[in-house]
C-alpha cells in the first residue's frame, strides 16, 4: 500500500470519510476498528504498485491493424461465410425460449435446495436432459426425412429453391408441440439446407471428401453428424439455462478443427489487432445465446469440409465434451452465495466490528463472473485490490451501520413504495431494511467498479476516487433520496428506490425501481426513442400495444436494472410480460421520457458488445410499459412480432443483402396506403423508417467492437467472433449512408411496381410479410482492397461508392428472414 | 322412577347428539370436497381465460369455499362444546344452516365451473375466448374514457333463446359480491354474437348508474307525453340503454339479430307485461331501425320494418297493447336521441354516441373497411385483433343483405373468432 494512503489512514490523521460520504449528515454513529494495512509479496514500501502482467494465450482483438493482413486460404474464408451465412434469428430465439420453456416447467424440483450441491446439479441436468430427449428425437427424425428426401434426387440438379423445399417438407410432417419447438427444428433444417446447398455448389474438390464418393456428392455423411451436434447443442442449452456454460470464452477460431486451425495459422491475428481496455466497459449480465448458436454453426459449417469421416467424428465428439463437462460450481452459484454471506455479515455486526472481511469474501465472487481477458475485468478481484476497495468502503458505509441509522433509514424506505412490493423481511424490521439497501450498494458499487480499465486499479488516487465516485452513485440508487446529498441524487421529485429481487432469495437477479413513473408519449417522441434492434417506440405502440398511429399514449413504465445471471427471458417472465416488450433505459431514452427524472437512465456508454435483447448489460437500466388498463391482454396479443430488419455485407460474393420484415400492423397499413390515390408514396413513408433503422444500426455498430448478430460482414478475412473489422470502422459511415440510399430507392420502386402483388400477399393468414432485398455494391473492389489492409486513393471522397447497384426484390409472405 | 326418567333423558341425549354429529360430518365434508368439484373443469379449460380473468375467479371460488369451511369449523368448535339437550337442539339448527350455505356455496362453485369447463373443447375454448376478447373490448371502449376500470368478464355458451348477464358486484347465491362478469350466450346466437354486446350493455350500465340517469332524461324528455307512457318507457330504460350500446357496437347487424331472435307468432310479438323490463318485442324492433334512420339515413332497416309490420299487423295485437303502442310509436324518434344523443352527467356531460361512435359501423364505413383490408379483412391477424367487433358487424350486415350466402358468412365469422381466440391463447396450466 502507497505511503500516502497509509497515511491517510494514520492515527494523526483527520478523518474526513463523513465530509465525502454521498449521505447527509446524520447525527450519531457506530465507530469500528480502523482497517488493516499490510504489504502483499512484492509490494514496495511507499512505491507504486507492482505492474500487473496478465500472460493469456488468447487471440487479441482490438484496434484496426495497419498494414496488410495475411489472409488464410480460400478454404477458411469459404467456412467463414458458411458459418456467419447459417445464422438464423428464429433458430437463436429458439434456443432461448426452449431454455425458458424447460427451467418453467420444471422450476419447482429445481428451486430446491435440498442436498449436496453436486448432487443437485447433477440432478437437475439430467431433469434437463430427459426433458429435451423428445426434441432430440424429433430433430433426428426431421433430419433423416430430409435426407430421404434428398437422396430421391440428383444432386447436380437440386437448386437453392428445391432444397429449400425439400426442409420445409421435412418440418411439414413433423409434430411439433410449442412455438419454440418448432422454430427449433425449422431452424435446423434450414441449417441443413444451407449445408447441402453449399455442398452442392461447390466444385467437388473443394467439398469435403467426406461427402465425395465415387465422383458423386453423397449427404449421409453430412448429416448423421449434423444429428449428433444437434443432440449435443441441446446439452449446451441445458447448461445454459442452468448457468453453468463455462467462464472462459475462449475464440471461435480455436473451436475449428487441428487442420484448419493450422491452416488459418496467423491469419487469426490479424483480424483486428491487439486489444487494450482503455476506457468503462459494460459488462454481459449472462452468457448470451448467439455464442451457442455460433458455437454450433461453426462446427456444422466444418462437416461440409472434412476429408474424412475420422475428422468429422473429432468435430463432433469435441463438441460434445464440451456439453458433458461437468465443472465447480459455477461462478454465479459463487457469487449468490457470497451475496449471501455479504448480508450476514453485514447484519451480524457488532458495534465497533469492521464490515471489510465481509466485503472482502464478496468481490472475488463477483470478479470470477467475467471471462479474464487480457487487459483483465478480473482485476477488481486481485488481494491489493480487493483490500483497498474493502476498506475504503467500510469506511463509506459507516453512516449508515448501526441501530440509530437503520431507525432513520426505516420510515424513509417506506415512504419510497417499496412497501408496497414487499421486501424479504417484515417492513418493521428496520435492520433488515438497512442490511440490504448496504448489501446491494456494496454490490453494486463493486459492479460499477469492475467495468473500468486497469489502468484505474494501477493508480491508488484514481482508484480511490473511482471507488467513492461508483460508491456514490450506488447509493443515491438504493437509499431514498432523503437521505442522500441533493446534487447526487438521480431524480428531481421521484419518491422510489431500487430494490433487488426476488425477495426471499440471495439468487437476485435484477433490480426495480419502486415507483412506476407516468409517461405522455407523443407520436414524435415515440420516433425518437430508439429499442433494441433498432427499431423505435413507434414500432413497439404500433405492434405491440395496437396503438392508432398519430395517437399520444399515456401511461406507466417499470424500471428495471439487470443483475449478472440475468436474462431478457427471466426477468420477463417475473414481470408477467413479453421479453420484447423491454427496451433500453438509455440517457436519450431517459431523457425523452422521463425529463427531469433522466438520471434514472443508464449513463454508462456501452462500449464492448452493443446491448441487445439477448445480452443485457449488469446495470444497464431498461423499462417496459404498462398498458393504461394495467392489463396486457387487453391491449396487445402474445404473439405479435415487431417490425425488424437483418443485414449481410458479403465482399466474397460483392452482395449486400437486407431482409425487411413488416409487422402485420405495418403491412396492413402499407396495402391500405396502396389503395389510395398516391399510394405508392404514402406506402414508401411507412416502410421507410425500417429502411432507415438498418443503416442506424450499423453506424451504432461502429461504436463498438462487436457486430450484433443481425449484422454480418463476410470478407476474405474470416471473423468468426463478429468483430467490428477495422476497414468497416474506416468507411461504415458512408457505406451505412448508402445502403439507406440504395434501398430506400429499391423499396420505393417495389412498392410503385408491385403494389397489387404486395396487396395480395398481405391476404394470406401469414402474419406480416418480408422484403428481401439483394444488391450488388458499387466500388466493391476498393471494399476488397480495405478489407485486405490496403489503401486505395481517397475512399473518404465517397466516389467509390457512386453507381447504382444491381439489385432485386423479393417479398414473401411471413417472417422470411434466412 | 325418577332415575328411569333421567335414564330415558340421558338416552334421548345421547341419540340427538349422535344424529346432529352424523349431519355435521357429512356437511363439513361435503364443504372440504368442494375443492375437488373445482377440478371437474380441466386445467385446459382454466387456461383459456384470460390470466387476469381465471386468478380472480379461482380466487372468488376459493374465498366461498373457504367461508364455507370456517363456518363449518364455527359449527364443529360449537357442538364440541355442547353440555346439553339444548345446547344440542341449538346446533342442530346451526347444521341445519350449514347445510343451506353449503347448498348456496355449491350452487355458486357449480355456475362458475359449469361455464368454464365447456372451454375444455379447443374449438369451443376458442371461441369462447373470442367472446371474452370482443366482451372486453365493448366495454373497454365505453368505459375508458370515463375513467372507470374494465371488470374481468367470462362468457359461456348455453341453450335457450336469450343471452343474459350476471353482472360484477351482483349478489351471489352465498351472499358475496361476483367479481367477474360472466355474460351467458346462446348456442343458437354464438355466431352473431350482438347480443354479446347487448349484455355488455348492461354491465357498463351497473358501473355508471346509466340505467337511472337514461330513466331520468325518459321521464323528463318525452316532452308532452301522458305521464303513464313516460313512465312505462322509463321503465324499460335498462333494456333501451343495452340495445343502444349494441347498436353503437354493431350497427344494423344488432337490430336484424335482434329480430330474428324475438319474431315469432303474433302474441309473443305483442306481450305486454308492465313491470317487464323488456319493451313490447314489436316496439322494440322498430327503435332498432329508428336507430338506423337516425344515424345512417335511408337504406335495408326500412325494408326490415315494412316487413315486420307486415308479419306483424298492430291490428293482431290486444287492444290495450296496440294502444299503447299507438301512443309509444310517435315518441321513437325521441327516444332515440335520448338514448344516444343526450349528454348525460353519469357520461360526464357527453353523450353515448360520443363514448362509441355508431357511425364506425354504418354500412359504407363496414364497406370501406372491408375494401381498405382488401381481402385481407377476416385473414389477417391485424384486422381480427384490432377490428373484431367491426368484422362481425360487417358479417351481421352482410348476412341481413345476403341470406342466401348466410352458410359461408357464418362459416367466415366462425373462422374469425377461432382466430381470434388462439391469438389470446396461453399455455395451458
Amino acid at each position: 500500500m502507497s505511503q500516502s494512503l497509509r497515511d491517510r489512514y494514520s492515527d494523526g490523521y483527520e478523518d474526513r470519510s463523513f465530509a465525502e460520504t454521498p449521505f447527509l449528515e446524520i447525527s450519531g454513529h457506530e465507530s469500528f476498528e480502523e482497517p488493516q494495512w499490510g504489504m502483499l509479496p512484492g509490494e514496495i514500501p511507499g512505491g507504486a504498485a507492482p505492474a500487473l502482467e496478465l500472460p493469456t494465450p488468447f487471440l487479441s482483438i482490438g484496434a484496426p491493424a495497419l498494414g496488410e493482413i495475411e489472409l488464410p486460404p480460400a478454404e477458411i474464408a469459404g467456412l467463414a461465410e458458411l458459418a456467419t451465412e447459417l445464422k438464423d434469428s428464429e433458430f437463436r430465439d429458439a434456443l432461448e425460449q426452449l431454455a425458458d420453456e424447460a427451467l418453467e416447467m420444471h422450476g419447482d424440483q429445481l428451486a430446491g435446495e435440498y442436498g449436496d450441491r453436486e448432487m443437485r446439479d447433477l440432478a437437475a441436468e439430467r431433469l434437463l436432459n430427459e426433458h429435451f430427449a423428445p426434441l432430440a428425437a424429433q430433430s433426428d427424425a426431421a433430419l433423416d426425412r430430409f435426407l430421404e428426401r434428398l437422396e430421391g434426387h440428383e444432386p447436380s440438379a437440386l437448386t437453392e429453391m428445391e432444397i429449400e423445399r425439400l426442409a420445409t417438407e421435412a418440418l411439414a410432417t413433423a409434430e411439433p408441440s410449442s412455438p419454440a419447438t418448432e422454430h427449433f427444428l425449422g431452424g435446423l433444417l434450414r441449417k441443413a439446407g444451407k449445408l447441402v446447398s453449399a455442398a452442392v455448389k461447390a466444385p467437388l474438390k473443394l467439398v469435403g471428401k467426406g461427402l465425395a464418393f465415387a465422383g458423386k456428392l453423397a449427404f449421409g455423411p453430412l448429416l448423421e453428424p449434423l444429428k449428433k451436434l444437434a443432440r449435443f447443442l441441446l446439452g449446451h442449452v441445458v447448461k445454459f439455462a442452468l448457468n453453468k456454460l463455462p467462464p472462459q470464452v475462449r475464440p471461435l477460431a480455436q473451436k475449428l478443427s487441428d487442420r484448419l486451425f493450422h491452416e488459418l495459422g496467423d491469419a487469426h491475428e490479424g483480424e483486428a489487432g491487439h486489444y487494450e481496455q482503455t476506457e468503462a466497459e459494460s459488462l454481459p449480465a449472462a452468457p448470451d445465446i448467439a455464442r451457442l448458436e455460433a458455437e454450433f454453426d461453426l462446427h456444422a459449417a466444418q462437416l461440409a469440409m472434412t476429408p474424412d469421416e475420422g475428422e468429422a467424428d473429432h468435430l463432433v465428439s469435441s463438441y460434445g465434451e464440451e456439453a458433458q463437462e461437468s465443472y465447480e460450481a459455477s461462478p454465479l452459484e459463487v457469487l449468490d452465495r457470497a451475496r449471501a454471506e455479504l448480508s450476514t455479515g453485514l447484519a451480524r455486526l457488532q458495534p465497533g466490528e469492521s464490515p471489510q472481511p465481509a466485503m472482502e469474501q464478496f468481490l472475488p465472487a463477483l470478479a470470477a463472473l467475467w471471462p479474464a481477458l487480457k487487459g483483465g475485468i478480473a482485476v477488481i478481484g486481485r488481494p491489493r485490490v480487493v483490500s483497498f476497495v474493502s476498506g475504503l468502503l467500510a469506511q463509506l458505509i459507516k453512516p449508515m451501520l448501526g441501530a440509530d441509522a437503520a431507525k432513520m433509514l426505516a420510515p424513509a424506505m417506506a415512504s419510497t413504495g417499496l412497501s408496497v412490493v414487499g421486501l424479504e423481511t417484515a417492513p418493521s424490521d428496520p435492520h433488515a431494511v438497512a442490511t440490504e439497501a448496504l448489501a446491494a450498494t456494496i454490490e453494486d458499487t463493486a459492479t460499477r467498479l469492475a467495468e473500468l480499465p486497469p489502468r484505474v486499479f494501477d493508480n491508488d488516487t484514481m482508484l480511490d476516487a473511482a471507488v467513492r465516485e461508483a460508491f456514490e452513485e450506488a447509493a443515491s440508487s438504493h437509499f431514498p433520496d432523503a437521505l442522500i446529498k441533493p446534487e447526487l441524487r438521480e431524480t428531481a421529485d421521484q419518491p422510489g428506490v431500487w430494490h433487488r429481487l426476488p425477495h426471499g432469495s440471495h439468487r437476485k437477479r435484477y433490480a426495480k425501481y419502486s415507483h412506476a413513473p407516468e409517461v405522455t408519449i407523443t407520436p414524435r417522441a415515440a420516433g425518437m426513442v430508439h429499442s433494441f434492434g433498432g427499431a423505435t417506440l413507434t414500432d413497439h405502440l404500433r405492434d405491440r400495444l395496437d396503438l392508432p398511429a398519430g395517437r399520444t399514449f399515456k401511461g406507466r413504465i417499470h424500471l428495471i436494472e439487470p443483475m449478472p445471471g440475468a436474462r431478457a427471458a427471466t426477468i420477463a417472465r417475473a414481470e408477467g410480460i413479453r421479453k420484447h416488450d423491454l427496451h433500453p433505459l438509455t440517457a436519450h431514452a431517459a431523457g425523452i421520457l422521463l425529463g427531469p427524472n433522466a438520471g434514472l437512465g443508464y449513463r454508462h456508454a456501452q462500449h464492448g458488445h452493443p446491448s441487445r435483447l439477448h445480452r443485457l448489460h449488469v446495470g444497464q437500466r431498461l423499462y417496459y410499459i404498462e398498458p393504461p388498463n394495467g392489463r396486457q391482454h387487453l391491449h396487445h396479443r402474445h404473439h405479435a412480432r415487431r417490425a425488424h430488419t437483418e443485414l449481410t455485407i458479403n465482399l466474397r460474393k460483392g452482395e449486400i443483402r437486407l431482409w425487411l420484415y413488416l409487422s402485420e400492423r405495418l403491412c396492413q397499413q402499407v396495402a391500405a396506403a396502396l389503395g389510395q390515390p398516391g399510394g405508392p408514396t404514402a406506402a414508401f413513408r411507412l416502410v421507410q423508417p425500417l429502411v432507415q433503422h438498418t443503416a442506424g444500426e450499423l453506424r451504432a455498430a461502429l461504436a463498438g467492437r462487436h457486430l450484433p448478430p443481425d449484422l454480418r460482414v463476410i470478407s476474405e478475412a474470416p471473423n468468426f467472433d463478429a468483430v467490428v473489422p477495422a476497414w468497416l470502422v474506416s468507411v461504415g459511415r458512408e457505406l451505412a449512408g448508402k445502403i439507406d440510399e440504395w434501398a430506400s430507392h429499391q423499396v420505393a420502386q417495389y412498392l410503385a411496381n408491385h403494389a397489387d402483388e404486395f396487396r395480395r400477399l398481405v391476404t394470406a393468414q401469414h402474419d406480416g410479410l418480408t422484403l428481401r432485398l439483394t444488391m450488388s455494391i458499387p466500388g466493391v473492389e476498393t471494399l476488397r482492397l480495405l478489407a485486405q489492409g490496403h489503401r486505395p486513393a481517397d475512399p473518404h471522397r465517397g466516389a467509390w461508392l457512386n453507381g447504382t447497384p444491381v439489385f432485386a426484390v423479393v417479398a414473401h409472405p411471413g417472417y422470411a428472414i434466412k | 322412577m325418577n332415575d328411569t326418567v333421567t335414564e330415558r333423558a340421558d338416552r334421548a341425549t345421547a341419540n340427538l347428539r349422535r344424529q346432529v354429529l352424523r349431519q355435521l360430518t357429512h356437511w363439513e365434508g361435503a364443504a372440504e370436497r368442494l375443492d375437488d368439484f373445482e377440478a371437474t373443469a380441466s386445467p385446459a379449460a382454466w387456461a383459456t381465460l384470460e390470466r387476469y380473468v381465471g386468478v380472480t375467479l379461482r380466487g372468488e371460488l376459493k374465498q366461498a369455499r373457504d367461508q364455507l369451511k370456517r363456518e363449518a369449523v364455527a359449527v364443529r368448535a360449537a357442538f364440541n362444546a355442547a353440555r346439553g339437550r339444548r345446547d344440542l337442539e341449538r346446533i342442530a339448527d346451526q347444521v341445519s344452516h350449514l347445510r343451506d350455505r353449503y347448498l348456496q356455496t355449491e350452487l355458486l362453485v357449480d355456475f362458475y365451473v359449469d361455464a368454464v369447463r365447456s372451454r375444455g373443447n379447443p374449438e369451443v375454448g376458442a371461441q369462447l375466448r373470442a367472446c371474452d376478447v370482443m366482451a372486453e373490448r365493448a366495454i373497454l371502449t365505453a368505459l375508458e374514457p370515463l375513467g372507470v376500470a374494465t371488470p374481468p368478464v367470462l362468457t359461456y355458451f348455453k341453450p335457450g333463446i336469450g343471452a343474459s348477464i350476471l353482472r360484477i358486484g351482483t349478489r351471489l347465491w352465498d351472499g358475496s359480491l361476483s367479481q367477474v362478469a360472466a355474460i351467458k350466450i346462446t348456442w343458437h346466437n354464438r355466431l352473431r354474437p350482438t347480443a354479446l354486446v347487448h349484455e355488455c350493455g348492461h354491465q357498463v350500465a351497473g358501473l355508471t348508474r346509466w340505467n337511472s340517469a337514461f330513466a331520468a332524461a325518459l321521464r323528463t324528455g318525452l316532452g308532452r307525453t301522458p305521464p303513464e307512457i313516460a313512465a312505462q318507457v322509463a321503465n324499460w330504460a335498462s333494456e333501451i340503454a343495452a340495445d343502444s350500446f349494441a347498436f353503437a357496437h354493431t350497427g344494423y347487424a344488432a337490430v336484424v339479430a335482434l329480430s330474428d331472435v324475438v319474431a315469432g307468432q303474433g302474441p309473443e310479438v305483442f306481450r305486454f307485461l308492465p313491470a317487464d323490463v323488456h319493451p313490447i318485442a314489436f316496439l322494440r324492433v322498430l327503435l332498432g331501425v329508428e336507430m338506423c334512420r337516425r344515424f345512417y339515413g335511408l337504406g335495408p332497416w326500412d325494408e326490415l320494418a315494412a316487413a315486420w309490420e307486415e308479419l306483424h299487423p298492430l291490428g293482431e295485437a290486444p287492444a290495450l297493447v296496440a294502444g299503447v303502442v299507438s301512443a309509444i310509436r310517435p315518441l321513437l324518434p325521441r327516444i332515440v336521441d335520448l338514448a344516444l344523443l343526450t349528454p348525460l352527467a353519469c357520461f360526464r356531460q357527453r353523450r353515448l354516441a360520443d363514448l362509441v361512435d355508431p357511425q364506425r359501423v354504418a354500412p359504407a364505413a363496414l364497406r370501406l373497411m372491408q375494401r381498405d383490408a382488401g381481402g385481407a379483412a377476416f385473414n389477417s391477424s391485424h384486422w381480427i385483433w384490432t377490428e373484431c367487433l367491426r368484422l362481425t358487424a360487417l358479417s351481421g350486415l352482410r348476412y341481413a343483405l345476403e341470406p342466401e350466402a348466410g352458410r359461408e358468412i357464418l362459416q367466415q365469422q366462425e373462422d374469425l373468432m377461432i382466430r381470434l381466440g388462439h391469438m389470446t391463447a396461453q399455455q395451458a396450466a
